[in-house]
């Protein structure tokens, strides 16, 4: 049985942390939204949500044709505490909240997405970073993480 | 004694159901065939016992029904309901409308009724059942609104089938741009060492974080 070759994306785990202030309030919590695709190479179904997302990757690879929004997930995460979220076939993605220093309206994560190593970066809030990954299920659909902060200081 | 009718006849189900629900009386027309079934029931005391039993919990589920929401109630609940589908129009009335969902949550807000209504009971009769008058300012289905829930996860296709709540993604996507996201730290993975790469398109284009497969090109 011919498999077709499915790419996996993974859009960006961005979590959306309320984050009121690290600095004065170090209990404070930030909400990190994880947003799950799967990207394929048969079919030509596109989630209407994940139109930008999907210009984007088939402007670097036009063999993905379908994109497919498998779930979403919203949590809130302490200053430097950890998250799992949940994506395919049992892959954790692991997100931590980290502060950002001397930087306001912005959030600093530590994502580690399945098979990749861990990736830092700090975000405004309200957007989503894709994170395309390796990882292809047994379908060959491609694993692509969707990771957005909210809320950032004074928001 | 002797029988005017066949010894070999006997009724069915839905006939001895009917008798025992009394739907004989009152109807010349039917005087035969009552005494017809009367006869049969003398000579089969088991069936006159469980028809003894079925009359005894026909009155205990008569004494146990909740009673009958009056009209007001119901037009009241039928404007919450139209409320709600208003407000989930946008969910529920795409191209991808999910038909089942607003029949299924107008007969579950009316069995809701019906059994809220079994704690309120007031002295009236229509029909013979008990009528609750509610208040005005009594909401006997109080519906959470749009904003006093989150929801936390959802798989992407259950989406749409959510009547209220806020969802960790409403409406489209907004992707980071350049200057949005700046990369502190990336670190490879496994064997293979797989190191991810920025792609951006240009300035103003959405910026987003790739790592190849094994089989994918070094680009």
């Amino acid at each position: 049985m011919i498999v077709p070759k499915l790419v996996l994306c993974m859009a960006t785990l961005i979590g959306c942390v309320e984050y009121a202030t690290w600095q004065d309030a170090p209990s404070s919590k930030v909400t990190v939204t994880v947003v799950v695709i799967l990207a394929s190479e048969e079919g030509n179904a596109i989630d209407a949500r994940l139109k930008a997302i999907a210009e984007e990757v088939q402007a670097k690879e036009p063999k993905f044709k379908s994109f497919k929004l498998k779930s979403m997930e919203c949590r809130p995460i302490g200053k430097d505490e950890k998250a799992d979220f949940l994506t395919v076939d049992r892959k954790i993605a692991h997100v931590v909240a980290k502060t950002c220093a001397g930087k306001n309206n912005r959030v600093c994560l530590a994502v580690t997405p399945p098979e990749l190593g861990e990736i830092v970066y700090e975000s405004v809030c309200g957007k989503f970073l894709p994170i395309v990954t390796p990882y292809q299920t047994e379908s060959k659909e491609r694993l692509i993480l969707a990771i957005r902060v909210m809320p950032c200081k004074g928001e | 004694m002797s029988s005017h009718f066949d010894n070999d006849w006997t009724p069915g189900s839905d006939l001895l159901a009917a008798y025992a629900d009394g739907e004989f009386e009152g109807r010349d027309e039917l005087v035969v065939l009552r005494r017809r079934v009367e006869e049969w029931l003398g000579r089969h005391p088991r069936a006159q016992e469980e028809l003894a039993q079925y009359r005894k919990l026909r009155q205990l589920w008569l004494a146990t029904s909740p009673a009958e929401p009056s009209s007001d109630a119901w037009s009241r609940m039928q404007v919450n309901l139209q409320r709600l589908c208003a407000q989930s129009a946008p969910r529920l009335c795409g191209r991808r409308r999910a038909p089942w969902a607003a029949s299924a949550l107008v007969a579950a807000a009316c069995l809701t009724v019906v059994i809220t209504f079994q704690s309120v009971r007031q002295p009236g009769q229509t029909n013979g059942l008990p009528v609750i008058n509610l208040s005005s300012n009594q909401n006997p289905f109080p519906v959470v609104g749009e904003r006093e829930v989150t929801i936390l996860r959802v798989n992407g296709d259950d989406a749409r089938s959510v009547v209220v709540g806020v969802l960790p993604l409403q409406g489209l996507m907004d992707v980071a741009a350049k200057g949005d996201v700046t990369l502190t730290s990336m670190k490879p993975h496994g064997r293979s060492n797989v190191m991810p790469n920025v792609h951006q398109r240009g300035p103003d284009a959405p910026m987003m974080i790739w790592a190849r497969t094994d089989s994918e090109p070094e680009k």
